[in-house]
């Protein structure tokens, strides 16, 4: 390969042949064509704008190294969007951001003392344009914490099993149940609540 | 020559040494056990027990049971057994008449513990268990209290 | 409705069930408004979620982002060694030593290795991210104080028959 031009115009499955190669520009296209989407993940993760570019541009260095374990089992997007949840996920246990509950939350994973959500029985989401809608699941996101948060995108966003999320985030399938239905269930409410708010 | 004799001394040296090792290796492996404590303790908002055999819990525990986001201020100890497992094999403690666990040592400090309550599985724990940590199990008990079985190594 | 019911319900939503289990659930939906009611909520937050992800671009030209990774890259590749140089030859190594030297560090390796496994034998190998938390059955709540040193598991559900 030779030029850019051909780069623009060539598949990931030739670029990531090129790029394994030691080929930066190659991998360059490649950076180019998935940074959106890793970045996005990343900040669906960590909530942070500084932090979510540092850690995909992390991500883009694991992948760099680890090119020649590539071998095309799944589509090279999937790929680096596991390097990068795997990234935030190390970073967050870093910082302890992932055990460290408040009681409230607690109080409900364990079933519940008083706080009870009442169910909603009206989708909160109905009329809105999906500009509006995605800017308020973003807005609901936020509010979660980042364990709640992250199952959530794990298996709403990236399909994941359940055993699958307890592996990654070494916690126990009750765990993860637990964490999945409260979050499942507060942005429910948190969406209901944006909806009552702007009488929309 | 003297390099010849040099080489033969090094070499068995360094056969007598692995012996040794090995030797003391394979009898610390038939040794090698947990000693673990078990605590049964009830937690309550009441300040005294109604059952004149139970005793606050120990300063320690209470401390780290109150750190955790329960709902409960005080902790009282309903039983407490020293026991033994060695690795690979299981020890079956009776902390109450209605509170059983079964404790096997994985190796590397690591225990896999089975609660029983009424003679049925509640369920299944495996956890690292170094020395200063605790393992706490729990669930609700009559009347808005709770049990919970501490576990820890001791020396 | 229990806290247990409630989170097999979800499973059943989320496919998670099979057999008797997914079955049970089914019947209890026939027959339970509440369920129904509390997995059509889930439901519908579930598709409404997974159908609109925010999506979020990155706020750096193509050209500054790429430049950090370069730069990353450049100093990992220069942490490499160059192909092609011949390993460095030390000036004197006499054949007669090999043996013996060998031998020396070998046990004093063995030493090293057994001290080290000896004495290190009745506590954990913390690593990198620190104690493994508990694995328990599916049900159980796992929560972990790492400045306490203490890993709860709580059971939320009575005891089996």
């Amino acid at each position: 390969m030779s030029g850019s031009a051909d780069y623009s115009s060539a598949d990931d499955a030739a670029l990531v042949r090129a790029a394994q190669g030691g080929d930066t520009a190659a991998f360059e296209e490649l950076v180019a064509r998935h940074r959106d989407k890793v970045y996005s993940r990343a900040y669906s993760i960590v909530r942070n704008e500084d932090d979510a570019l540092d850690l995909s541009q992390e991500a883009w260095i694991h992948a760099w190294q680890r090119l020649r374990q590539f071998h095309g089992q799944a589509s090279f997007a999937t790929w680096m969007t596991r390097i990068v949840i795997n990234v935030c996920i190390d970073w967050l246990r870093q910082r302890k951001r992932l055990e460290a509950e408040s009681i409230e939350q607690w109080a409900d994973e364990l079933g519940g003392i008083e706080q009870l959500m009442p169910i909603e029985t009206v989708n909160p989401t109905e009329g809105l344009e999906r500009a509006e809608l995605r800017n308020r699941i973003d807005e609901a996101l936020g509010q979660l914490s980042d364990a709640h948060r992250l199952v959530l995108v794990l298996h709403e966003f990236e399909g994941m099993k359940y055993r699958q999320i307890a592996k990654l985030m070494g916690c126990s399938l009750g765990t993860v149940m637990s964490r999945l239905f409260y979050a499942r269930r507060r942005m429910a409410t948190l969406l209901s609540s944006l909806k009552n708010e702007t009488g929309k | 020559m003297i390099m010849h004799r040099l080489t033969n001394f090094c070499a068995l040296y360094a056969l007598l040494v692995v012996a040794v090792l090995l030797a003391q290796h394979t009898a610390l492996c038939a040794q090698d056990e947990l000693k673990l404590e078990a605590q049964l303790i009830w937690g309550t908002n009441e300040a005294q027990s109604p059952d004149p055999n139970h005793k606050p819990a120990e300063p320690d525990v209470q401390k780290k049971l109150r750190s955790l986001p329960f709902k409960w201020t005080n902790y009282f100890e309903v039983n407490r057994v020293h026991f033994a497992v060695a690795q690979g094999r299981t020890n079956r403690v009776v902390m109450s008449k209605e509170c059983q666990i079964a404790v096997k040592n994985l190796g590397n400090a690591t225990v896999e513990v089975t609660l029983f309550g009424k003679g049925e599985r509640v369920g299944t724990i495996t956890q690292a268990l170094p020395k200063g940590e605790l393992l706490v199990t729990g669930g609700n008990a009559p009347n808005l209290t709770a049990w919970f079985v501490v576990l820890r190594q001791t020396d | 409705m229990d806290s247990k019911t409630q989170l097999k319900l979800q499973a059943y939503l989320d496919g998670e069930l099979r057999g008797l289990r997914a079955w049970r659930m089914q019947r209890r939906l026939a027959s339970d408004p509440e369920a129904r009611a509390l997995v059509a909520e889930l439901e519908t937050i579930k598709r409404v979620i997974a159908e609109n992800e925010p999506g979020h671009a990155v706020p750096e030209s193509r050209e500054f982002y790429w430049s950090k990774i370069a730069r990353q890259l450049q100093q990992i590749q220069s942490r490499l060694p160059e192909p092609g140089l011949p390993a460095r030859q030390p000036a004197f190594w006499p054949r007669q030593l090999l043996v013996p030297v060998l031998a020396t560090a070998c046990a004093a390796l063995l030493i090293g290795l057994a001290v080290i496994h000896f004495t290190s034998r009745s506590s954990y190998p913390i690593g990198r991210h620190e104690v493994v938390v508990a694995v328990a059955d599916p049900g159980a709540v796992t929560y972990r104080d790492h400045a306490t040193g203490v890993t709860l598991v709580w059971f939320s559900y009575p005891a089996q028959n």
